[in-house]
């Protein structure tokens, strides 16, 4: 955490506790796993829930098709028992065009009150990388005062590969950086449990010294798996390419720290890979929108339907926890 | 000798921010057959995955050639050619494929047909402006680029391009070269800043979209009056990756083919001021030939030459034609210099160090060195119904020679000219020193792979795998492949001496590796490669897909006890029946591409005479999946329908394809026995690692 700033984040039964906004603009998305549902089930037991969307994002045709129509039937199914309606949920296609993602948030935007819960649990960064882009940017910013993203932990993961079939490493939308800016002068690289092409990239053109953000601490199967990517990047190439820092896999505010100092407040320039959890990636997208950074992703078309398996749980409460990015205008993460 | 460096630790150069490892390692073989890529006219450079396209064209890159000077290295172009000034845009990281993802106008007619527009004028711009920064910099290195660019005339170049009437008054009033370049500066950073949502996309773009290649041209045309460069100094503009515009979901297909053919338009303009460079996938490069707005189609030798490096790296019919190994050879000894080795025979270190690979008999003992005698039966598949005679004659020859026992097995099984089944077993075995199995020496090589894998399956060992000639089979034409063999292999060498007495080790290059030390090595080679197919676009379904076509190329050559079909590692269609199923087509081109399947025409056997296309496993998968590298004889042919059922087996889903659609082909009964037990398991081919 920054020393110089406190930045509110916990679960979120004790973030609505201690804040006094009474209504939400909830927007969220229906994915095959149990835990898509915990935050909002969660707000809505804990606060009032005012406009709210729920995405459901639809993959490339596959093998696992039938699996995920099942899924997506039961947790459309319980968000309708946690107290959502059946109008909210809207399906969008994976690669969707960036105006048809941009037109989505700008239209949540419009009909919120101005205090937005974004939940990423279930969200591709393809959708909530430009979702926060555009929500910390709106103009006027005063429009929305309070800005919370929500991210829920499951039991645990299937040991099958988390997706399927990526594709070409390309910018996220909305991160395509700024065309003066000087070079890069680093790769950072959050690291996830897989490769994703990220060891094309990296035979490719990028002759920049790499910066993995290593999740830590995590629990002993992830971290294992994240040692083994690294193992798997670093081999047949120059060690020497590569150094390794420790970034909190639960706290978004640690990686956006990381980067803050790695970058010496963004004087060195760094693209971007966020492949690490949600919430490390969450940290690089804050730091890329505050600093107009290149963010790449490989995009993969099929995500596995179990990709989580159950909901883990904190105080007799599903374990959702809650990173206030803006609150009453005031903006917890700046560069 | 160096215990602890494997001189092929590093196995991509490009990683490296020392630029004197690109000069030391780069071999400049391929240059032999890429010098069009130098010269005058548009030049398509195919080439699977790796196989070294982008460090050709990285050579077209001024940053490249200063750091050959700055490592005091002579440029490895020919100096009658070294002439050039090169620029070029990435696709990718240019922002081009963000064109198209937000609306400008709002009505979706009329914005598909502003989008490819819009795409040729940012490329226009982002060309010209790499243009101008290759040409400063050249200008400030003017010993390195042999006085090519007089930088004193850049203000007077500024001038003529902004007089230009290509530019639509955007250049007009910039005097100077800076001006010039701030100006196409402010172009692309609105474009970049449009498609990040941050401004709308002013009238002034939209009223002065430029035609595609016109102001690189004319670019071209100033900094010859202006006497920059000299009238015979050819312009080069890099394009690398061309399949991103139309085979990636990231843009839709629809927009992505109009911007191929923007692209195409450029290209079909033959105009001699610009000389355009291709970079793609060899299958991707023809799915669409078509002009922009227009019925015409390119045309090879007129609009475009082709350089196809996998052709080119390819093993003939005759092998005295093959460049790969010569390629491998300077490559590896490149590598070894580095680190101080150098073999006796540096001219064929690779020879030196990897030796000959063990006769096919001395082989073949090896996988039964601990077969027992009441196992020969099993190995050879000899049925109770057998002659006793035969039956004698191959136990005794196989205590002796189990390869050659194996072969006179399969000979005996066959039933040659006459085509009646057993008529060779109703003979007793003959009785001459040179029997058909060993004389007949076309017969003989055919069934060599399929013999030993038989062996060695029915003796549960692993094939073993070394030699410097079986090393360059697995690896080429793929050069990265080959130095990941060599690195694999060094590897193990270094762990299994690392593990003996410093008295008692070996020297790699005086005393060659041990051929059990390269199987190991070789094997995790291939493991590798395997495990990597996920890691490029699209690879699970390719994975899954090789997977089922690994599986039944091995249970294929091992079922076939008589060695009747020694080329069933591959599959073979015709080119009518791919054609009528594209996205089928598509999918087996992709893997193509990406070097997982190997590909090529042949000449059919049947009488149809139809064109028809035969597909393998890449030849480094081979160790992986426990299969002949080698390709002979004729393919397993096939059909849609069963590839259509081998994808369903795979769980790969691909649109247009109806899963219902597949059924697996009737295959030939096959002469096994089914009352033969078996002995271990299930059948050999669970010794297939999954």
């Amino acid at each position: 955490m920054s020393n110089k700033n406190y930045r509110p984040s916990g679960p979120l039964p004790w973030f609505l506790r201690h804040c006094s906004i009474a209504e939400w603009s909830f927007l969220g998305c229906i994915g095959t796993e149990e835990r898509a549902i915990a935050s909002f089930a969660e707000l809505q037991s804990g606060a009032t829930i005012g406009s709210r969307l729920m995405l459901e994002i639809e993959d490339k045709p596959s093998r696992f098709e039938n699996a995920i129509r099942d899924r997506l039937g039961r947790r459309r199914a319980a968000y309708t028992s946690a107290g959502g309606n059946a109008t909210d949920i809207r399906s969008v296609d994976l690669f969707a065009s960036h105006g048809d993602i941009v037109g989505l948030i700008d239209d949540f935007i419009s009909a919120s009150n101005g205090s937005i819960v974004l939940d990423i649990t279930s969200m591709p960064k393809r959708f909530f990388f430009p979702f926060v882009k555009r929500i910390l940017l709106f103009q006027p910013a005063t429009e929305i005062r309070d800005f919370v993203v929500t991210y829920s932990l499951p039991e645990s993961y299937t040991q099958e590969p988390l997706a399927e079939n990526f594709n070409d490493w390309a910018q996220l939308p909305l991160f395509g950086g700024d065309y003066r800016a000087v070079s890069a002068g680093m790769l950072a690289i959050g690291v996830g449990f897989e490769a994703l092409g990220l060891q094309e990239q990296l035979k490719g053109e990028s002759e920049l010294p790499v910066k993995l953000l290593l999740p830590f601490p995590a629990p002993v199967a992830a971290f294992q798996r994240s040692w083994e990517l690294i193992r798997r990047l670093r081999k047949n190439r120059n060690h020497e390419m590569f150094d390794i820092y420790r970034a909190s896999a639960r706290d978004c505010s640690d990686t956006f720290d990381r980067l803050v100092s790695l970058t010496d407040g963004n004087r060195i320039r760094a693209e971007l890979a966020p492949f690490g959890p949600k919430p490390m990636s969450l940290g690089m997208c804050l730091f890329a929108t505050w600093t107009d950074s290149q963010a790449f992703y490989t995009q993969p078309s099929v995500y596995h339907p179990d990709y989580s398996l159950g909901i883990a749980k904190c105080d007799g409460h599903a374990d959702v926890h809650a990173f206030a990015i803006r609150l009453s205008g005031h903006d917890y993460y700046a560069v | 000798m160096n215990y602890d460096t494997n001189p092929f630790e590093v196995l991509y150069v490009t990683d490296s921010p020392d630029p004197r490892l690109f000069v030391d390692l780069f071999s400049d073989l391929p240059i032999q057959f890429s010098q069009p890529i130098f010269q005058l006219g548009n030049v398509v450079l195919k080439g699977t995955q790796g196989c070294g396209k982008s460090m050709l064209l990285n050579l077209l890159k001024p940053e490249i050639r200063l750091a050959y000077h700055k490592a005091s290295v002579d440029f490895p172009v020919p100096s009658e050619l070294g002439r050039f000034v090169g620029a070029g845009i990435n696709l990718t990281l240019s922002g081009a494929l963000d064109i198209g993802q937000r609306p400008v106008i709002g009505t979706t007619d009329e914005d598909e047909a502003l989008f490819p527009l819009l795409f040729g004028d940012f490329l226009n711009y982002f060309i010209v402006r790499d243009l101008l920064r290759s040409t400063k910099l050249m200008a400030e290195s003017p010993d390195v680029f042999d006085n090519a660019v007089n930088g004193k005339r850049l203000d007077k170049c500024a001038r003529e391009l902004s007089r230009q009437d290509c530019w639509f008054g955007i250049l007009h009033g910039c005097e100077s070269f800076d001006a010039v370049c701030k100006k196409i500066d402010d172009r692309i950073a609105v474009y970049r800043s449009f498609h990040q949502f941050n401004c709308d996309i002013p009238e002034e773009i939209t009223s002065s979209k430029t035609n595609i290649g016109e102001p690189i041209a004319r670019t071209e045309e100033a900094l010859k009056i202006a006497k920059v460069i000299d009238e015979d100094t050819p312009v080069v503009v890099r394009i690398d990756q061309l399949e991103k515009l139309y085979r990636s979901d990231i843009l839709r297909r629809s927009l992505g083919t109009q911007y191929r053919r923007i692209v195409n338009k450029a290209l079909g303009k033959r105009d001699s001021r610009i000389s355009y460079r291709i970079g793609t996938r060899p299958y991707a490069w023809d799915d669409d030939l078509t002009v922009f707005a227009t019925d015409d189609k390119l045309e090879h030798l007129r609009d475009y030459r082709i350089i196809d490096l996998d052709e080119e790296l390819r093993r003939r019919e005759n092998e005295g034609t093959w460049v790969f190994p010569q390629f491998a050879q300077d490559t590896f000894r490149r590598r070894l210099k580095r680190v101080q080795l150098s073999p006796s025979r540096e001219s064929d270190s690779l020879a030196t160090i990897f030796g000959k690979q063990p006769s096919d008999k001395d082989v073949a003992l090896e996988y039964a060195r601990n077969s027992r005698a009441s196992r020969a039966s099993y190995v050879l598949q000899i049925k109770d119904d057998w002659p006793d005679d035969w039956k004698e004659f191959l136990l005794e020859t196989f205590g002796e020679d189990p390869f050659d026992a194996k072969l006179a097995a399969a000979w005996a099984l066959q039933s040659g000219q006459s085509g009646k089944k057993g008529v060779r077993l109703a003979e007793p075995p003959p009785n001459e020193k040179n029997p058909p199995w060993r004389s007949r020496k076309p017969w003989r090589k055919e069934r060599v792979r399929q013999c030993l894998m038989q062996i060695a399956a029915r003796c549960a060992q692993r094939q073993k795998w070394s030699g410097s000639r079986m090393i360059l089979a697995l690896s080429a034409p793929n050069i990265s492949v080959f130095l990941s063999v060599c690195h694999e292999i060094w590897d193990a060498f270094q762990r299994s001496e690392s593990r003996k007495p410093p008295s008692k080790r070996i020297d790699a290059v005086r005393d060659g590796i041990p051929a059990n030390v390269q199987t190991v090595g070789i094997e995790t080679a291939s493991r590798h490669w395997y495990h990597k197919i996920p890691e490029l676009p699209s690879g699970h379904d390719r994975q899954r897909f090789v997977d089922v076509l690994g599986r039944k190329f091995r249970k294929w050559l091992l079922d076939d006890v008589a060695m009747s079909y020694p080329g069933h590692n591959g599959f073979s269609l015709t080119v009518e029946e791919l054609e009528q199923c594209p996205p089928l087509a598509r999918f087996l081109q992709d893997a193509f591409d990406y070097g997982d399947l190997f590909a090529v025409e042949h000449t059919t056997k049947l009488r149809d005479r139809r064109r028809r296309i035969k597909w393998y496993l890449s030849p480094i998968l081979s160790p992986f999946f426990q299969i002949p590298e080698a390709h002979t004889k004729e393919p397993y042919y096939t059909s849609i329908a069963e590839i259509t059922s081998w994808l369903n087996e795979a769980g790969v889903v691909i649109e247009g394809i109806d899963p219902a659609a597949g059924q697996p082909a009737k295959r030939r009964k096959r002469k096994t026995d089914s009352s033969q037990r078996v002995l271990f398991g299930d059948d050999e081919s669970r010794e297939a690692p999954r």
